[in-house]
């Protein structure tokens, strides 16, 4: 902490209530401990003072009130009266980052057979570690073209793959098949970090539909589920300047 | 009781009484409320009231608290009783209201033991205020709604109730023990947080509004009578602990130099608190490159959701901070929780009943009190009673104290005992303060309180919430208390 960077009257009420609040404790503690405060003066060769000490409570208020008297005003010269802010001053940084987390979504539909589907988020602060979370929600079997056949269909689970593709090359892959029950099906990939002093922009993140599980009817197997739509989270890391004149990453 | 039988209840020296009894006065209050109201109410400028109201009102009832339990030499209602027989019941009052405030505080001190846990991995993420209300707190939609409860926060409630029990049923003894530890803590701990909180950026602006004076604000009655009230709460006045712990120094002890150095290491260490506090408010406000005042706070709010914020973004040792910062809490209040609980015990025990059953009884009530707080409904109960026990139950036992000593027994008979064995001596100035200036202030609080609880109501709370969670409670305990004093006559 600068130390100026009080103003004069913030420094005298500090000083002020230091010296009456601890003085003070020091004050009575002594008396409890039978220190003699007086033969300490008397050590430092300070006869009127200890004269004054010696008169009792009035006379060491005295004492106490002629230590401010002499302390305020060499605080005074040495802070500048008047200095220190008035108001909290514009955010001067210094080069300190902070990591600071968030979330990124990004939507899409990937079909069996189709290309892996680019899922990559725009994300510009330095990334320095990841969890990515793909969602998807089978189709009803039920919903149309249900067709005459498919009075009590069931939608057989698609199953979709998460690739993460690093600058550096490294490749790491999830896949899973959604719950036929629920239908909610899910592929984590995480956590994600960088190496030391790296990032992960310039990664490339793609969704593709392994299989989209056919539809059984009762009486005929159809083909209608061609794929899904999913979601991807990606709760990502970064390193944001909280102080300094920079605006990237160290 | 005769001093050879409780001979194993007397403090083995004064320095144990000292910190125990300093123990009990600092509470959580030094961290989250202190610092706040001088932010508020004209910053530097607050500490000539603060001051004021120290010396007229906060020292002259802790002579009085001090010198009652000295003088009689046993807990609250035995020593009323002997003024007063039918004063008794002011004493069983207080320390029952003592007891409620404890069973909600160790909820407190449970958040402090969960925080500390999740301190390393700052577990709070981007919103601390959010994972307060729906992790910790599991708050309901209001106190009519129970809610969930955390299972963590419960299982920190039991462990603190039973560091209580553990520390209480050993008696004096065992606090003069504990507190040698416990009470340094939290000073070596803010003293360590200091260290690095000050040489955050920020911090000379969170400084200078804590201790820049503006002396327009001593016009307002409404600071001074804040100040008069931080004072009173501060000491933890009223609850029966000095009572009780005077009640066990021997017949030489001092009162009044005890009575100074209680009360000033209280506000010192406050006064110490608002640097850190306020240091800390200063980096966060320039990081976000906000004004103060968006994020100043005072309560649970400030240790919970302010200073998590602050934690996390920390520029190094966020982790190691938060871990100091909350066990530093957790050791600020756990002294106090113990005293309020032990005077109870004590007072039981005056009673003639048997200490160690008493312990734990009164121990498992708090425990299973306490986790009635701990539910997510339990937070909007947690504000309701505090609101009433500590600003018109605490308050109204201050009153009667001033009322029994100063008017129902002898003053100046009071005065010489005091004096007898005191290195500092009162006078009339003392006397004037009991009889008048403190009840009176008091009074004006407890009057204006409730004017406002009746014309504005309570955060919003609806009234069957207030008469069930304040007034009733209140006047329950008050019934109670002339019930155990007849149950309870005294003995000699």
């Amino acid at each position: 902490m600068a130390r100026t960077g009080l103003s004069f009257s913030a420094w005298a009420v500090a000083t002020t209530a230091s010296l009456i609040v601890y003085g003070g404790t020091i004050y009575f503690v002594s008396i409890a401990m039978k220190w003699r405060i007086d033969h300490l003066l008397e050590r430092l060769r300070l006869g009127f003072v200890v004269s004054t000490w010696r008169k009792g409570f009035h006379g060491q208020v005295a004492v106490f009130a002629v230590v401010l008297l002499v302390l305020l005003p060499i605080e005074a010269v040495a802070i500048g009266p008047g200095a220190g802010p008035k108001e909290p001053r514009p955010f001067q940084p210094p080069d300190i980052f902070e990591e600071a987390q968030d979330i990124a979504e990004v939507s899409g539909v990937s079909t069996e057979g189709g290309d892996p589907v680019n899922a990559t988020p725009d994300i510009e602060p330095e990334i320095i570690a990841a969890n990515l979370t793909l969602q998807w929600v089978d189709d009803d079997a039920r919903e149309p073209p249900g067709g005459p056949f498919g009075l009590t269909p069931k939608n057989k689970p698609d199953t979709l793959r998460l690739t993460v593709r690093l600058a550096g090359g490294e490749t790491t892959t999830g896949e899973a098949m959604n719950d036929p029950t629920t239908r909610n099906g899910e592929v984590k990939i995480g956590p994600l970090r960088a190496s030391k002093g790296g990032n992960l922009n310039g990664w490339s993140i793609t969704v593709e539909c392994v299989s989209a599980g056919d539809v059984q009817g009762r009486l005929i197997t159809y083909t209608q589920d061609t794929g899904n739509a999913w979601t991807l989270y990606v709760e990502y890391t970064t390193l944001i300047a909280v102080a300094g004149n920079s605006t990237q990453g160290p | 009781m005769a001093d050879e039988e409780k001979g194993e209840d007397l403090w083995s020296g004064r320095l144990g009484f000292l910190l125990a009894a300093i123990g009990s006065a600092i509470g959580l209050g030094a961290v989250w409320r202190y610092p706040y109201l001088v932010y508020e109410y004209g910053g530097g400028a607050f500490l000539i009231p603060f001051l004021i109201a120290l010396f007229v009102s906060g020292i002259p009832l802790m002579i009085l608290e001090l010198g009652v339990g000295k003088t009689f030499r046993t807990s609250a209602p035995f020593a009323f009783m002997r003024v007063n027989k039918k004063m008794a019941w002011v004493g069983w009052a207080t320390l029952m209201i003592g007891f409620v405030i404890i069973s909600y505080y160790t909820v407190v001190l449970a958040w402090s033991l969960v925080y500390m846990f999740y301190s390393p991995k700052l577990s709070w993420g981007g919103d601390p205020q959010n994972f307060f209300n729906n992790e910790v707190l599991h708050l309901s939609s209001g106190p009519g709604a129970i809610g969930g409860v955390s299972i963590a926060v419960l299982a920190m409630v039991l462990v603190t109730w039973l560091v209580i029990y553990l520390i209480v049923v050993k008696g004096i003894k065992m606090v003069s023990k504990v507190v040698m530890l416990t009470v340094p803590a939290p000073y070596i701990l803010m003293t360590i947080l200091a260290f690095f909180t000050l040489r955050l950026h920020g911090a000379d602006v969170g400084l200078e509004y804590y201790l820049r004076p503006d002396f327009h604000a001593l016009v307002n009655p409404e600071v001074w009578l804040a100040a008069f009230a931080q004072i009173f709460f501060a000491l933890s006045l009223s609850t029966g602990v000095m009572i009780a712990y005077s009640s066990r120094l021997e017949k030489k002890a001092d009162v009044v130099n005890n009575s100074y150095i209680v009360s000033f290491l209280d506000i010192g260490y406050a006064f110490f608190a608002g640097i850190v506090v306020f240091s800390t408010l200063g980096y966060m406000a320039s990081a976000q490159g906000v004004p103060m005042s968006e994020v100043v706070s005072g309560g649970p709010g400030l240790a919970f959701a302010t200073y998590p914020t602050a934690i996390s973004m920390l520029p190094s040792g966020a982790a190691m901070f938060g871990v100091l910062f909350f066990l530093m809490l957790f050791t600020l209040g756990i002294d106090s929780a113990f005293a309020t609980i032990e005077a109870v015990a004590l007072g039981l025990k005056d009673a003639g009943l048997n200490y160690k059953r008493m312990s734990l009884m009164v121990c498992v009530l708090g425990g299973g009190l306490a986790a009635l707080f701990a539910t997510g409904g339990g937070y909007h109960w947690f504000w309701i009673v505090d609101n009433f026990f500590n600003e018109v139950g605490i308050v109204t036992m201050g009153i009667l104290e001033c009322f029994i000593i100063g008017y129902l027994y002898d003053p100046d008979n009071f005065v010489r005992n005091v004096n007898e064995t005191s290195e500092l001596h009162v006078g009339r100035f003392w006397i004037y303060c009991i009889k008048y200036i403190t009840p009176g202030i008091l009074t004006v609080m407890l009057v204006a309180k409730l004017i406002q609880t009746a014309t504005s109501g309570f955060e919003g709370y609806p009234l069957w919430s207030l008469l069930a969670g304040g007034l009733l409670p209140l006047v329950v305990i008050g019934f109670i208390g002339v019930y155990m004093s007849r149950r309870w006559p005294g003995r000699d």
